[in-house]
């Protein structure tokens, strides 16, 4: 097993906003590209939130190196093998598309629909692998929980599209969720489906989660919050309120699943 | 060619000769120490130790206590963990096999730490990036060996050509078998493609702590990323699906 590598909230956090910032982007790409003419309001959200939210990210990861210029480092080459070295360049990419994003959202004439489409093909592409580098970044470590999984990876990228429809509706005011409703429901689902899968490859190391000392923050916020009860808001009488109730659940559901797959293989 | 270290376990007598002459080679600090429970000091490898001795107790069936002693470090892997996933190159492969460290470049990211299957990597809190053994390449590249291996009283370290030492770990394993030692087994020959540090062990590698099947943390990108873009391209379907097939005539 290799050493604890002491990954604490700096990088919780950036595994969380990031996702964040991620997910909001893809899906305003998928309304984009699958919607109606309705979605297209809330898809303008999405891209503009993307842009704020990564921001935030290279604060957090210079952060946690300590010495800001050696962030730098990150760029001297590019190595396929490393999910942190190909992780920065996406990020980089990422940072400067849903910058472009953002541009045409604020100039919005017209045609500028048309170019945020095109614009969303490298931008959904860079933020389902930002969404998602990070599960595998862990899977390929040598530490409990972590070690050759390679279920985070899925795991992560669903739970982020679900905490970007969150982010959304949080920001969507007068925007009507519309499709994003269904997208949700379906990703709560499907996320359910992928826990269940993680929790089954970590064999015995699963109780870590289930019945030992990250169960109470397990079953309580993950499951309850993030899960459970904003797939029931869905079948009650739409309102804001709700809404807004349910979105901020699974916001804090999906900071509490990186808490525990990133502090769980450091315990 | 390949250089190696070879650790001949059955030679070792636990003087922590090699431990003292790796600290005064590389100018590293002695560290703080409590009472562990073992003779062992410090009980891991460390930003500051970068080999020490592991003293193993083991229970004979005669109801005596037996020593093992394995002097340890970095194992200089061909399937190296920390060197497939540096993101900067700090960590860099020397031709003669050994896996060199630029402190210059090193900025501290930790991955490398978390790869080792060996928990050898170790973040170093002062200097804010990461330590290891990096098998002395200023010595041996004089011609020299490696400082342990200089200082070593009994000839349980050596160092030289990997196929020669190769071919003397194995006499040896055979020797020890002869002797009646049956557990006696050669380590660092296959694991990870191969370590330039061989191990001539008198138990199975679990009694010294060793990964019976070290495993190379690189190996989980490509179906980590292939199980990403499965469920990248379900979530895709899935948005298709819901948008497209919603209620029909808008919702509200």
């Amino acid at each position: 097993m290799g050493k604890n590598p002491v990954w604490s909230w700096y990088i919780i956090w950036y595994f969380f906003v990031g996702g964040v910032a991620a997910g909001a982007y893809v899906m305003a790409a998928f309304a984009d590209f699958f919607g109606r003419k309705e979605d297209r309001q809330l898809a303008k959200i999405g891209y503009a939130i993307a842009f704020p939210l990564v921001l935030i990210c290279p604060i957090l990861l210079i952060w946690d190196l300590g010495v800001p210029g050696r962030a730098l480092n990150m760029f001297r080459l590019f190595n396929w093998n490393s999910p942190m070295s190909v992780g920065s360049w996406v990020l980089l990419g990422f940072g400067l598309v849903s910058l472009v994003s953002l541009i045409l959202v604020l100039w919005d004439r017209p045609g500028a629909w048309r170019i945020r489409r095109v614009l969303a093909i490298p931008g959904a592409l860079f933020g389902l692998f930002i969404a998602s580098y990070t599960g595998v970044l862990l899977g390929a470590t040598n530490r409990p929980i972590w070690v050759a999984n390679n279920w985070i990876g899925p795991l992560f990228l669903v739970s982020a599209l679900s905490t970007g429809v969150a982010a959304l509706a949080l920001f969507s005011a007068r925007a009507k969720l519309t499709g994003f409703r269904q997208v949700h429901l379906l990703a709560t689902g499907f996320e359910a489906l992928l826990l269940v899968l993680f929790l089954q490859s970590l064999g015995a190391g699963a109780t870590l989660f289930l019945t030992g000392s990250f169960a109470p923050l397990f079953w309580g916020g993950v499951v309850v919050a993030g899960l459970a009860i904003p797939f029931g808001f869905a079948f009650l009488p739409r309102g804001r309120a709700v809404e807004a109730v349910a979105a901020i659940l699974v916001l804090a559901g999906g900071l509490a699943l990186r808490y525990l797959v990133v502090t769980g293989g450091q315990t | 060619m390949a250089k190696a270290i070879l650790v001949d376990a059955s030679k070792c007598i636990g003087c922590r000769g090699c431990q003292v002459a790796c600290k005064q080679w590389h100018g590293l600090e002695a560290e703080p120490t409590a009472f562990s429970g073992s003779y062992e000091n410090p009980p891991d490898l460390s930003a500051r130790t970068w080999r020490k001795v592991k003293f193993i107790e083991t229970a004979e069936q005669d109801g005596a206590t037996r020593w093992r002693f394995l002097s340890d470090a970095c194992k200089h892997c061909t399937d190296a963990s920390c060197l497939a996933v540096c993101p900067t190159g700090a960590l860099f492969r020397r031709p003669w096999g050994a896996v060199d460290l630029d402190q210059q470049i090193c900025n501290g990211c930790r991955y490398c730490v978390s790869a080792c299957p060996f928990g050898v990597v170790t973040f170093n809190e002062e200097t804010g990036r990461v330590d290891k053994c990096i098998l002395c390449p200023d010595r041996v590249e004089a011609g020299l060996a490696p400082a342990c291996v200089t200082t070593c009283p009994t000839g349980a370290l050596s160092f030289g050509d990997r196929d020669q030492l190769l071919g003397r770990a194995k006499e040896r394993v055979v020797q020890l078998r002869a002797k009646g030692e049956k557990d006696a087994q050669l380590y660092g020959e296959r694991e990870l493609s191969g370590l330039h540090v061989l191990y001539v062990l008198q138990e199975r590698p679990q009694v010294y702590g060793l990964p019976e099947k070290p495993r190379f943390a690189a190996a989980s990108v490509f179906p980590g990323f292939l199980m990403s873009a499965v469920a990248s391209v379900v979530m895709g379907v899935v948005a298709l699906v819901a948008f497209r097939e919603r209620g029909g005539r808008g919702e509200e």
